[in-house]
């Protein structure tokens, strides 16, 4: 009997659409998070009668046919990579980046890691690091008499040193963007590895074409929206009782059909 | 009297196959442009051999037919999420041949171009892929369906639609397939950032369930009658010697 396969795959779908919602919510204060939102799609279809085929010799054709499908399957999660709000933090090296455009970060392994979470940190040697120590790319160390430490828009560094009148500059964040940003693998702790989905990184400076502009002193935040969130899960809920109930019927069917032989 | 029991019979079946479709379509009920699908009841008649002038109708499931409505749009803000409102289907490009959704969940691939979430190009009006430059930031698409970016033109997506559109066929993953001509759409908006979900009427189709199954635990209880008369009566004719 094929309901009760495809309730249970409309009943894995849920599943995956609630495992995602909640992994939304669990995140919804999680610095430069995006949220996820699954992707369905229809199984294939059993032809009981094809339609198009001819019904008499004299060319009339089935207007229409029956088709079976079986059921519902996971085509993706995909990911919204929409601007999230703004926090000020008026901490001197949180950046948060507005438009287009992710940090690089040099994972331990050596390979390039890619996040929006701009919260770094300074290393006991003065580099610029994330909050799990790796350095940002490219490498900017702070030498330890600044005083002050200002990034502009386009991610030029430049400190105060005591005893000195002019700002001394230190170097230029690069910023890498990626023409399709959704196809990025995320790896955990805020952090992106590119694919071939996602293309190569185009690499440039903040504030140029196609980059977006950086603000000190600010994180950007998840751009979960709760409301939708909410909203969806209800959805996902519902849908999933209305398989269960699929599910039943399909085994009292069954049921009735044991008992009358 | 067997004839009962397969007309019965006949019934049972189609139930079968009535919930199986029902299924399919909450299975769905979260699913992207899916549009559910319905049965179609007919009786085929046949004349008892002895009594031409008796006839009897078996329970046949001729056809199913696609529910075209719209479905609720839900609005995501993705760039690249397009919703059809209006008749019309977008046009994919898969190794199989053109293949046509109303799921817009489209994204671009490495390359840039538009691609479905299977990474099948989606076709512009004059029948090419649409694949728009690196550096493009704000991407906006017009209900006619133009893309621009950065001020600049870039494509416009094909909305194409069917003088039958019953006779497409599924194929699944929310495409369906064509042997009739496509011809440009006309009545249609594109909506950007939104996405068309299922037309799915979640309570119809529960109520059909348990039809279906209340259905069926009758024809099974009429069949079970059946067999009892049918018992009786063997019973009552195999006693010769107490007549």
């Amino acid at each position: 009997m094929r309901s009760l396969n495809i309730a249970a795959t409309g009943l894995s779908a849920q599943q995956i659409n609630v495992d995602a919602i909640s992994h939304n919510l669990a995140n919804m204060t999680t610095t430069g998070y995006k949220a996820e939102r699954p992707e369905f799609q229809d199984l294939i279809y059993q032809d009981l009668r094809r339609v198009g085929t001819n019904t008499t010799d004299q060319g009339t054709i089935l207007p229409v046919g029956v088709q079976i499908g079986l059921g519902v399957k996971t085509a993706a999660i995909s990911r919204n990579t929409g601007q999230g709000t703004v926090q000020a933090t008026e901490n001197a090296l949180d950046i948060a980046v507005q438009g287009k455009g992710y940090f690089q970060i040099e994972l331990p392994d050596g390979t390039i890691g890619y996040t929006r979470d701009g919260a770094f940190k300074l290393s006991p040697d003065g580099i610029i690091v994330t909050r799990e120590g790796y350095s940002v790319q490219p490498a900017i160390t702070i030498p330890d008499d600044a005083i002050d430490v200002s990034i502009n828009a386009s991610g030029q560094v430049e400190v105060l040193v005591t005893g000195q009148v002019d700002p001394q500059q230190l170097g230029q964040m690069e910023m890498a963007s990626f023409i399709n940003p959704a196809g990025l693998q995320a790896m955990g702790d805020n952090m992106f590895l590119e694919t071939a989905a996602s293309g190569d990184p185009i690499l440039g400076n903040a504030g140029e074409d196609g980059f977006g502009t950086l603000l000190q002193g600010y994180l950007e935040n998840s751009n979960v929206n709760p409301v939708s969130e909410i909203t969806d899960l209800i959805v996902a809920q519902r849908a999933y009782e209305m398989n269960t109930k699929v599910l039943t019927a399909s085994d009292e069917m069954l049921q009735s059909l044991n008992q009358s032989v | 009297m067997d004839n009962s029991i397969y007309i019965s019979l006949s019934r049972q079946m189609a139930l079968f196959r009535d919930m199986e479709v029902t299924s399919n379509n909450l299975a769905n009920v979260n699913t992207t442009g899916y549009s559910s699908e319905k049965l179609m009841f007919d009786d085929y008649l046949v004349r008892d051999g002895e009594k031409m002038n008796r006839k009897m109708a078996f329970a046949r499931d001729p056809v199913s037919y696609r529910d075209t409505k719209e479905g609720t749009m839900k609005v995501t803000g993705n760039t690249f999420d397009l919703a059809i409102s209006g008749p019309g289907y977008f046009q994919i490009e898969t190794p199989l041949g053109e293949r046509y959704t109303r799921a817009g969940n489209f994204s671009l691939n490495g390359q840039g171009t538009l691609v479905t979430m299977e990474g099948h190009p989606v076709l512009s009006a004059d029948g090419g892929t649409i694949t728009l430059p690196d550096n493009v930031t704000d991407v906006s698409i017009n209900g006619a369906g133009q893309i621009t970016g950065n001020g600049e033109e870039l494509g416009v997506v094909g909305v194409v639609e069917f003088e039958n559109e019953q006779e497409l066929e599924r194929v699944g993953s929310t495409m369906f397939k064509s042997a009739q001509e496509p011809e440009p759409a006309v009545q249609f908006r594109v909506g950007q950032g939104m996405l068309e979900g299922s037309n799915v009427q979640g309570v119809t189709e529960l109520v059909r369930v348990m039809q279906v199954s209340r259905s069926v635990a009758s024809t099974s209880k009429f069949i079970e009658t059946m067999y009892d008369l049918q018992r009786k009566t063997s019973n009552a004719y195999a006693r010769p010697a107490q007549g």
